[in-house]
């Protein structure tokens, strides 16, 4: 045994060390400053919600997208290309011949216009023409050709689709006139893809967290930890249980059976019982429960490391997809073919089973002491069931963004693309006499990537061939009902559970998600509780370097938990520390340590993102620094005082400080729902005690962006609240400000809308005032007889005639000219002779009053050609034309053959069929507007939009409703 | 003209006596009137001496009808009291006017001494 | 036998209405002869847009009939089709004409002839009014059009630097053209706008609205936009009187109370009753508008009595500006007489028509 003395003494001098080092920060300026506030009686600060317009201006309404792309493409991006199985290519026909990445970029936005040039693209653009937004990946590499190295620089390898308003997107950080030079709406949050032409958005996915241990009850009863590793290469999930009420065993989808968990102790070399019990755990109670596990390798005859690899290499499933078929070193290999069983054992719970924990060398005691303990929480939950986890708790949940679904599918993509290169160089090598030595960098296809990310972001079907992961619906269009509907769909969470199950847990709201999650927004019925939203204020964490974090846990006297023996690790004056659910080491003094690490994060010198949480019934630290966590801002307290003073609020307001300054000095603090539960937070200052760690901001920031528009929410029945979220996105009013220009294929725009007379402080927040959706009604409540039907009003005729509830419907009807193989191409066509001399007959400017209509008569002669009217010579109607149902509105014809070759070159004419777009619709409408233009393709794109008036009515009872219930 | 904009149609029929076996009592169907006479009328029907009883509807706000029923004591047929009434009405739309004149012609006066620069009338 | 049935039902018909019993009790009168001796007007307030009288001693039905006669049914100008020529500002065609026929049309409707529906009805100078409407926003070379542009006066720039210049288009950019013999038909008074500063449109440089505003006479029946008065109503004269006085503090607190100031106090002297000397009066009954304050709490609860003269109505005209409300009340009255008169000749064309089918 190490003496603890010495452990505590060196962990105490390093830890004052640092002590001195904060306290030395905290004598800077600034904190000078902070000094002077605080000296001074601090009753109140006032309006502290005026903090969430900082908020809003620091994180953006809908940062959390925009962040993850950002890293991805900033950060993930460049790891991926650089991973060791990723960057070298080398090919089996010429073991001279190598290819490497030494650097990746995502270049500006454009558009190929044909197969030479490719031109810079505005989102708005690619709206119009049925683009893609996207920017060339391109790679710098190395790689031999012949003999010769060559080195070149932004080689292409794809295309991907950029995200609005990210820092690849021209529109990053551009003011509101660039905007509008860019017909770009100012209040647009982005955030979203436009793929095709259509605005898709990957929804944030809820899952488990990875390489964490959540001990949960199996459907036998048996008590489980269930462990999802989860690292660059492989994925996959590892069970430890009690099997009938006594002997542990492991379970892995690789294994054919269980296996025993001392036999794989004994395997991964901890083959003495004595350190194995230590490690567990000696105290009485816990030898009398592993005892039957401890005895179950010697009536199995196992006693040696090789005998337990041997026994564990018989039962490894031999299926060829495990072994990986691919060439080794590249693609899908999960781990080095092995030449006997007992390698094979070892390789497979080294690098398969719980392969989060590196094993470095074969050297498995950090994966022993990670087995151990899970077999100690394991059995101690077996005795006392109230220490199961639950799975529903928030902070054992991670929201996957787009950022990490496109890195996940860029390193399966890039993976293919290698595997295809490598496929080429091997063909291309193995001829015997080539004419001109081989050049990998001209066989690279860019349309795996690009196509592999436009496939996925326009179906939402995310096939990951390593992970075998399919999942449908992960991208949906982004709905345009309203301004409010857009922002809503930036804010949902989709949950992975089927919709089916009929259990409660994952859809009941949990205390864990307060401030995190709204507790009102959630739709009705199969996805109730599934589908969930952010809350205003609440952040998701990006990827953080881990590294650093570990380095400093040592310095802050953490002992290294390989150097100590199971009796000092469960020692009961030890605390453990896990980082990322990797344990790191022990420490003694586990409060010191944690308020060591909180107070430098608050001093700026710890990510502000990282998460530090002491579980008192486990004796552990946990700290976290993985994305996907959800936290949430709060104010810091202490002595019953929070730091934030009016001084501050005065200086944000006049712009002398800056949120993200008092983050860095500790004043605001994320919180994630783990930390959460050592903290004390009061929700207002009158509540503050001593004892508070934090205060709320605002109580309003529970909710999110769509409840927060409903006024006195906190007056309703709670369903009411549910009801108008689902209602509040279907709202008719303002889309974008440049909605008219949108071409969207359908546009329901309120003629005035209205600012709301009662409105709420999220309001302001999310610009609704700018672009609102509805009117505000004066409604007369009375009773009589006559016209009493329940939910519904009567509406004053005079009103609707003066406009309200007036609204535009616009739709878009497109079609494309195209071209075909055989050189055979769509044509446009004017319409038939009679009305073209009667058109031109009309032309000039209309005189008098009485002498209007002579030519619109002389049209009409001819019945059959009345649907052609609106047509212009050029085959496409004319803006501001009246459109009947069966007017035609681009008169197209298409060659009769397109698969015959000899059809366009040859000298007679192609003959073509008529393939019109008309119009269909009960009622008449106008042509607003046309647009010639052409696709990524080439091909001509004809698109129009038709506008019909509509008097209100469509303002429904209930809606009327449910915007009363609160005012 | 917009999609949905509805143009009610006048009625087929300005008025129509629905046939009953008595003539004291009718119930008269008026084209394109409304409230803004029927209420009124039925007002001075009221107070003619003949009425037995009076009373007005409009069945549906949709359809431009409006009925009187009228029932009379047998001085007088009922078509010949609406008649009457309708006369009576054009009286006090005379009288009326004649007050409206009087009273303006007063409120000038009235008004003599300041500046009165009203338009027309 | 039967006149004293009929009086029965006619007191329990009418006998909201004070006015009737000395009527239905005494010797059987008709309404015309009632309205002889007990109706009376006396004008409040009149000016070009607004006028409240006193209608005093008719029944409530005639009073409504008059109000859904002015909202409804006197006729007036207002631009009814639109002809676009050009239109490139940010307004949809519909929207803009929607916005032009509600513009107040300052024109005598008695000088035009309706119009029949329909598409066959031909336009011409007896029932059309033309206005013209072309707006554009031009910038010469090299001006901005951020600086204020006073030298013409439609040319208002958004002198903020931020936003791009717009022009604003008003309801004075509409100009009259005369159709045949109107010029001479219409020229003691020129048709034009009522309001001049009524914002149509908002253009941006390089913007057009060429239009043409054909004026048709209608009613507010068909359309809003008809209607002459911005709205007409009335309301009964409130009475309050006093169960028993309320004197001294209490009177005070009374007055308090009012916020509509109902209540004044008389002084009388020290000799009042119980030595107060105050007394609360019912000074202003026309302000008050029934909130029942007073009765609610405090020294009226049981002491003031709230009630409603029954013929005694206070009727207000809001005109639009078109006509003068006066004029339209005379308009409103011809409208519900000629209603009555076009129903006896349509009685008797029935008459006619059927060969004297009312025998039966």
């Amino acid at each position: 045994m190490a003496p603890p003395s010495a452990e505590n003494c060196s962990s105490g001098i390093k830890a004052s060390n640092i002590s001195n080092l904060g306290s030395n920060f905290f004598f800077t300026e600034l904190a000078d400053q902070l000094q002077e506030d605080v000296s001074k009686p601090v009753t109140d600060v006032a309006d502290k919600w005026k903090l969430l317009p900082h908020f809003l201006q620091l994180r953006g309404l809908m940062r959390q997208h925009i962040d993850s792309f950002d890293f991805f493409v900033n950060r993930e991006i460049k790891d991926i290309v650089n991973a060791a199985s990723n960057r070298e290519l080398r090919s089996e026909a010429d073991p001279k011949f190598w290819l490497r990445y030494t650097d990746v970029h995502v270049g500006e936005p454009s558009v190929d216009d044909d197969a030479y040039v490719s031109s810079r693209v505005t989102p708005f653009q690619c709206r119009l023409r049925d683009c893609t937004y996207s920017a060339p990946i391109t790679v710098d590499v190395r790689y031999t050709r012949g003999r010769q190295i060559v080195v070149k620089r932004g080689v292409m390898i794809g295309r991907i689709p950029i995200m609005l308003r990210s820092c690849k997107c021209i529109l990053a950080g551009r003011s509101e006139a660039e905007l509008a030079e860019k017909k770009e709406c100012p209040y647009d949050p982005g955030g979203y893809f436009i793929v095709k032409g259509v605005e898709r958005v990957i929804l944030m996915q809820e899952q488990l967290s990875k390489n964490r241990v959540i001990i949960e009850e199996d459907n036998k009863g048996n008590v489980s930890a269930s462990i999802t590793s989860s690292t660059h290469d492989r994925k996959g999930r590892s069970n430890i249980f009690v099997k009938n009420g006594t002997k542990v065993y492991l379970k892995n989808n690789l294994l054919g059976d269980d296996v025993p968990i001392v036999v794989v102790l004994k395997a991964m070399g901890m083959q003495s019982d004595q350190e194995i019990v230590c490690m567990v755990g000696d105290s009485p109670e816990m030898l009398d429960a592993f005892a039957p596990s401890l005895e179950e390798p010697y009536h199995l005859g196992i006693c040696t490391q090789a005998q337990a690899l041997r026994y564990i290499g018989a039962k490894i499933r031999n299926t060829t997809q495990n072994r990986g078929p691919g060439p080794s070193g590249m693609g899908f290999a999960f781990y080095r073919r092995a030449s006997s069983p007992e390698e094979e054992a070892r390789e497979v719970l080294a690098s398969v089973i719980l392969n989060h924990v590196p094993v470095i060398n074969f050297d498995f005691r950090t994966k022993c002491i990670f087995v151990c303990h899970v077999i100690r929480r394991v059995l101690l939950t077996h005795r006392d069931r109230s220490q199961l986890d639950d799975k529903d708790y928030y902070g054992n949940k991670r929201l996957e963004l787009a950022g990490q679904l496109l890195s996940l599918l860029f390193e399966d993509l890039f993976k293919r693309l290698n595997v295809q290169l490598k496929k080429q160089a091997d063909q291309g090598l193995s001829k015997p006499n080539r004419t001109q030595s081989f050049d990998v960098i001209k066989c690279i296809r860019t349309d795996t990537i690009t196509n592999g990310f436009i496939q996925a972001i326009a179906t939402g079907n995310w096939k990951l061939q390593r992970f075998r992961m399919d999942r449908q619906g992960v991208t949906q269009v982004l709905t345009r009902l309203s301004y409010i509907s857009c922002l809503g769909m930036m804010t949902r969470i989709n949950s992975q559970f089927e919709k089916t199950r009929k259990v409660s847990g994952p859809r009941s709201l949990q205390p864990s998600q307060w401030g995190m999650i709204c507790p009102a927004d959630t739709p009705e019925g199969e996805a109730c509780g599934l589908v969930k939203n952010l809350a205003l204020l609440a952040h998701v964490t990006t990827d953080e370097e881990s590294e650093p974090i570990r380095k400093l846990c040592f310095d802050l006297g953490i002992e290294d938990v390989t150097l100590l023996s199971g009796a000092e690790i469960n020692a009961s004056s030890n605390y453990l520390v896990f980082l990322n659910g990797l344990i790191v080491g022990c420490h003694s003094r586990p409060l010191r340590f944690v308020r060591l690490l909180r107070l430098l994060r608050r001093k700026g010198l710890v990510a502000e993102f990282v998460s530090v949480c002491l579980h008192e019934v486990q004796r552990a630290i946990y700290i976290a620094t993985d994305g996907g966590r959800v936290c949430r801002p709060l104010l810091v307290c202490e002595k019953g005082v929070p730091r934030l003073t009016n001084m501050m609020m005065r200086q944000l307001s006049s712009g002398l400080l800056t949120l993200a300054e008092l983050i860095r000095c500790g004043v605001v603090e994320y919180v994630d729902v783990n930390e959460e539960n050592n903290c004390l937070i009061a929700l207002a200052q009158t509540q503050l005690t001593v004892k508070h760690t934090h205060m709320e901001i605002d109580p309003l920031t529970v909710l999110g962006v769509v409840a927060g528009l409903i006024p006195y929410p906190h007056h309703n029945q709670s369903p009411r609240n549910t009801y108008q979220c689902a209602m509040g996105k279907q709202a008719m009013g303002t889309v974008a400000l440049n909605q008219y220009e949108r071409l969207d294929s359908l546009l329901y725009a309120m003629v005035y809308p209205q600012k709301p007379l009662v409105t709420t402080r999220t309001l302001d927040l999310v610009n609704f005032n700018e672009l609102p959706g509805g009117q505000n009604a004066i409604v007369a409540v009375m009773s009589y007889s006559g016209y009493d039907i329940e939910d519904a009003v009567v509406l004053n005729k005079a009103s609707l005639d003066r406009g309200f509830g007036r609204c535009l419907i616009l739709r878009k009807h497109q079609t494309s000219l195209r071209k075909y193989a055989n050189g055979a191409a769509d044509n446009l066509r004017g319409p038939p002779e009679d009305t073209a001399a009667a058109c031109s007959g009309m032309g000039g400017e209309p005189s008098a009053a009485q002498s209007n209509s002579a030519g619109a008569y002389s049209i009409r002669r001819d019945p059959r050609l009345r649907r052609f009217e609106a047509l212009d010579k050029d085959g496409i109607c004319q803006v501001g034309e009246r459109l009947e149902n069966g007017s035609v509105m681009i008169n197209k014809e298409s060659p009769i053959s397109v698969a015959d070759l000899n059809m366009g070159s040859g000298a007679d004419p192609t003959p073509f069929k008529p393939t019109p777009l008309s119009y269909k619709g009960p009622a008449p409408s106008h042509v607003d507007q046309v647009l010639i233009t052409s696709n990524e393709g080439g091909d001509l794109l004809v698109k129009g939009s038709a506008d019909a008036t509509a008097y209100g009515g469509t303002v429904t009872g209930r809606g009327v409703a449910a915007r009363r219930n609160g005012a | 003209m917009s999609v949905n904009e509805h143009r009610p149609q006048p009625a087929e029929k300005k008025f129509e006596s629905l046939e009953y076996t008595d003539e004291h009592s009718r119930t008269f169907v008026f084209g394109d009137e409304d409230h803004t006479l029927g209420n009124s009328l039925r007002h001075v029907l009221m107070g003619r001496k003949e009425t037995r009883f009076c009373g007005y509807s409009v069945p549906h706000p949709s359809e431009p009808k409006m009925n009187i029923r009228l029932q009379t004591s047998a001085t007088k047929p009922a078509l010949q009291v609406l008649k009457d009434g309708l006369h009576e009405m054009v009286e006090i739309c005379d009288l009326f006017d004649f007050t409206l004149d009087r009273a303006i012609s007063d409120y000038d006066e009235q008004q003599a001494d300041s500046t009165d620069e009203r338009g027309i009338h | 036998m039967a006149a004293t049935r009929i009086e029965a039902y006619r007191v329990e018909a009418d006998q909201l209405y004070e006015s009737y019993r000395s009527l239905t009790l005494a010797e059987v009168k008709t309404v015309v002869e009632h309205l002889r001796e007990k109706l009376r007007i006396h004008i409040v307030k009149m000016d070009v847009e607004e006028m409240v009288f006193d209608l005093i001693g008719a029944d409530a039905s005639f009073a409504n009939a008059l109000r859904r006669i002015l909202l409804a049914e006197v006729p007036s100008m207002a631009i009814e089709i639109v002809h676009v020529f050009a239109n490139s500002s940010i307004l949809h065609d519909e929207v803009l004409a929607h916005r032009l026929g509600l513009i107040p049309i300052l024109a005598d409707p008695a000088h035009f002839e309706g119009m029949l529906p329909g598409p066959a009805a031909e336009a011409n100078e007896h029932n059309t009014l033309v206005f013209e409407l072309d707006a554009a926003f031009v910038l010469a070379k090299g001006e901005t059009g951020r600086q204020k542009d006073s030298s013409n006066g439609i040319n208002t720039c958004d002198a903020s630097t931020l936003k791009a210049p717009t022009r604003n288009v008003y309801a004075k950019d509409l100009v009259w053209r005369p159709m045949g013999e109107q010029e001479t038909r219409l020229a003691e008074r020129v048709p034009q706008v009522a309001h001049p500063d009524i914002l149509i449109a908002k253009l941006k440089p390089g913007q057009r609205i060429k239009v043409e505003g054909w004026c048709r006479k209608g009613v507010g029946k068909d359309h809003a936009k008809y209607s002459p008065v911005g709205t007409a109503s009335y309301r009964l004269l409130p009475s309050i009187d006093f169960v028993e006085p309320v004197l001294g503090e209490e009177a005070d607190r009374l007055v308090e109370l009012c916020p509509m100031g109902v209540f004044d106090i008389e002084d009388l002297g020290k000799g009042g009753a119980r030595g107060a000397g105050r007394k609360a009066v019912v000074a202003r009954p026309r302000d008050c508008s029934m909130c029942r304050e007073c009765v609610r709490e405090g020294p009226g609860v049981d002491r003031v009595r709230l009630k409603r003269v029954a013929d005694h109505f206070i009727f207000s005209i809001e005109s639009v500006g078109t006509l003068a409300p006066d004029r339209v009340l005379k308009d409103a009255v011809r409208v519900l007489r000629e209603k009555c008169t076009s129903l006896l000749e349509a009685i008797e064309a029935e008459g006619r028509g059927d060969g004297g089918g009312g025998k039966g």
